[in-house]
């Protein structure tokens, strides 16, 4: 039995076994997708009918609300729950005269950043300005991370999205007394849409509904991921554009000052590559996050060329390089000088040998080095008529390890 | 003798990311029409993650919701499989969070929940059984991917942060893998 017909079973068989869940899914989206937005994102993008979108966002909000009703009326008078996200996670409930009813320490780091300050009684804006020395007096809010979020619930959307613009100019105010350039994020949610989230990873209400913001811009982060991430690495996340998000309002730039800097990443990058930054173009450098790591995506054209790099940005690691054509004639040999590497035009060279053809013979050719159990190889592909081939070649020895010629 | 649609004609990106663009319009058909080009691909990576046909059939579902809540966000960088795959592996893996355990499941107990008997011959529920059972997490996870979803091994190697040269070796290991217990099984019909 050839690979091929192994996959081709394999293909057939778990089509045959695939259930179909087309109704659920189209029942599931029966609108347009503004029609799904929550409470915290009532402007979207792209809406085809942006009146009905608004219609819809605000049943939803009306819904939401009614259901968290319970929880504001509970205490008997509680209108408004402000929460304050850097690590240390604070929440205040507030009655209809934004007066501090209560304040609640959502993590041990909170417990310690509310001690000693009697908050009950006093006025938003006081509670807001004593919780923000105090963190600032703890070391929470640097030059480091600079970044916190404000949360806003209340049955009352225009009186929550009221009290979260005068909160941000407050902290804005308060800490430009302090000479911190902070970077504030402040959104109005519903928490009773993120509560379950919120119980099952441990966060506040606010990070839970920010994180499916972001999701929802970028869904191929994962929730636990990035509740793991501190509210300034989500920031920064937040400031790559592919990321941006509609509910959320943002003043000042969150601090990268913990990581190596977007010109540090750039220059491991072209090293890398053996390039200096003038032979460049097209240079950008974002924030990112990548299997569990904060990385800089670097990316830069040489001629015709697009490099696209993935640095971490704790210790320019390079996580990810561009795989090299090997017939990209400006495309120069990476650095390598390793003892014994065959180097990539040698291996490019045994897979072409081996297939029998020339390079000029085939198409979309590209070699790639890797550490496979610390050994060197190189992987090259290459297409050429109908077939696609795949070479793994030893970096050292030249030896063949392993190919595979495939229908493209 | 099956018919087979090989993965590359089924999932051409161009077109994907044309589907994609509707979607993003609004386009139900488009969603209809993507998820027929693609669901057996994300079912199989879903099971291979989720070690479980009730938890990759919800994956199968959740995923395409989550393509139509989100397509209008969807970059064209990589390709829209890779996307969608990224979308199912992260949902698959909340699965086996929220499950709170990813133990490995017997074959007869794979067996019982991948492959129901009307569904194939004798010979391709071997096949699955095999792929599902007799696999390590990481070569079954690749195996579906190529073989199945139709991704090329370097997309497998961005998609599960893997060097190109594991992902070869491993899926490589897996059909040689496949290819002995099958001759065994044909060897005992």
């Amino acid at each position: 039995m050839t690979d091929r017909e192994i996959e081709q079973r394999l293909a057939s068989t778990v089509e045959m076994v695939t259930p179909d869940v087309l109704d659920g899914i189209m029942a599931a989206c029966g609108a347009q997708p503004e029609a799904q937005v929550t409470p915290i994102s009532s402007a979207k993008k792209r809406s085809l009918f942006p009146r009905i979108a608004a219609v819809a966002a605000m049943l939803v909000l009306i819904v939401a609300a009614s259901f968290a009703l319970g929880r504001f009326t509970a205490g008997g008078s509680v209108a408004s729950i402000v929460s304050l996200d850097v690590n240390p996670s604070i929440e205040l409930r507030l009655d209809d005269k934004a007066i501090v009813l209560g304040a609640t320490a959502m993590n041990p780091d909170a417990q310690e950043v509310l001690e000693g300050i009697p908050l009950e009684g006093a006025h938003v804006n006081t509670a807001v300005s004593a919780v923000i020395g105090s963190l600032l007096s703890h070391g929470y809010i640097d030059e480091l991370a600079n970044s916190i979020l404000i949360s806003v619930e209340d049955s009352d959307a225009a009186r929550g999205e009221r009290l979260s613009a005068e909160i941000t100019q407050d902290i804005n105010e308060t800490l430009a007394a302090a000479s911190v350039n902070a970077s504030i994020l402040s959104q109005y949610i519903s928490g009773a849409e993120v509560d379950s989230l919120s119980q099952e990873y441990g966060i506040s209400h606010g990070k839970a509904a920010l994180i499916n913001e972001i999701l929802e811009a970028n869904p191929t982060y994962s929730f636990a991921e990035l509740s793991a991430l501190s509210v300034n690495d989500l920031n920064l996340i937040l400031s790559n554009p592919k990321n941006s998000v509609d509910g959320v309002t943002s003043t000042g730039s969150a601090s990268s000052g913990a990581y190596i800097g977007t010109e540090a990443a750039l220059a491991a990058s072209i090293a890398d590559a053996g390039l200096t930054a003038d032979q460049l173009s097209k240079i950008e450098v974002e924030f990112d996050f990548d299997n569990g790591l904060m990385v800089y995506d670097v990316e830069f054209d040489y001629g015709r060329t697009e490099y696209e790099y993935k640095i971490d940005a704790l210790t320019a690691a390079i996580v990810e390089r561009p795989y090299f054509t090997g017939n990209q004639v400006e495309t120069p040999a990476p650095s390598g000088g390793v003892d014994g590497d065959i180097g990539y035009e040698a291996a490019r060279d045994i897979a072409l040998n081996h297939a029998g053809f020339a390079a000029g013979d085939v198409r979309e050719l590209e070699v790639e080095a890797d550490y496979d159990d610390g050994r060197l190889e190189y992987s090259v592909e290459f297409k050429s008529g109908y077939m696609e081939y795949e070479y793994e070649i030893d970096g050292t020895t030249g030896a063949i390890i392993e190919y595979d010629v495939d229908y493209d | 003798m099956l018919t087979f649609t090989a993965p590359d004609e089924a999932y051409a990106p161009q077109d994907l990311d044309g589907l994609i663009r509707l979607i993003a319009a609004g386009n139900r058909e488009a969603l209809a029409e993507l998820y027929t080009r693609t669901r057996s691909g994300v079912y199989g990576f879903a099971l291979s993650i989720a070690k479980s046909a009730h938890d990759a059939e919800d994956v199968l579902q959740e995923t395409y919701i989550r393509v139509w809540s989100s397509a209008s966000s969807y970059t064209a960088k990589g390709t829209p499989m890779a996307w969608l795959l990224a979308i199912a592996k992260n949902l698959a893996l909340m699965k086996l969070r929220a499950r709170g355990k990813s133990q490995e499941l017997e074959p007869e107990e794979w067996a019982a929940i991948a492959v129901p008997d009307s569904a194939s011959n004798v010979h391709d529920r071997h096949l699955l059984e095999a792929a599902l059972a007799i696999l390590s997490d990481e070569e079954r996870q690749i195996i579906m991917l190529h073989a199945v979803a139709g991704v090329k091994h370097r997309e497998i190697s961005s998609l599960l942060d893997m060097p190109l040269a594991t992902v070869l070796s491993k899926y490589h290991r897996a059909l040689k893998k496949l290819r002995t217990y099958l001759e065994g099984a044909d060897a005992n019909d």
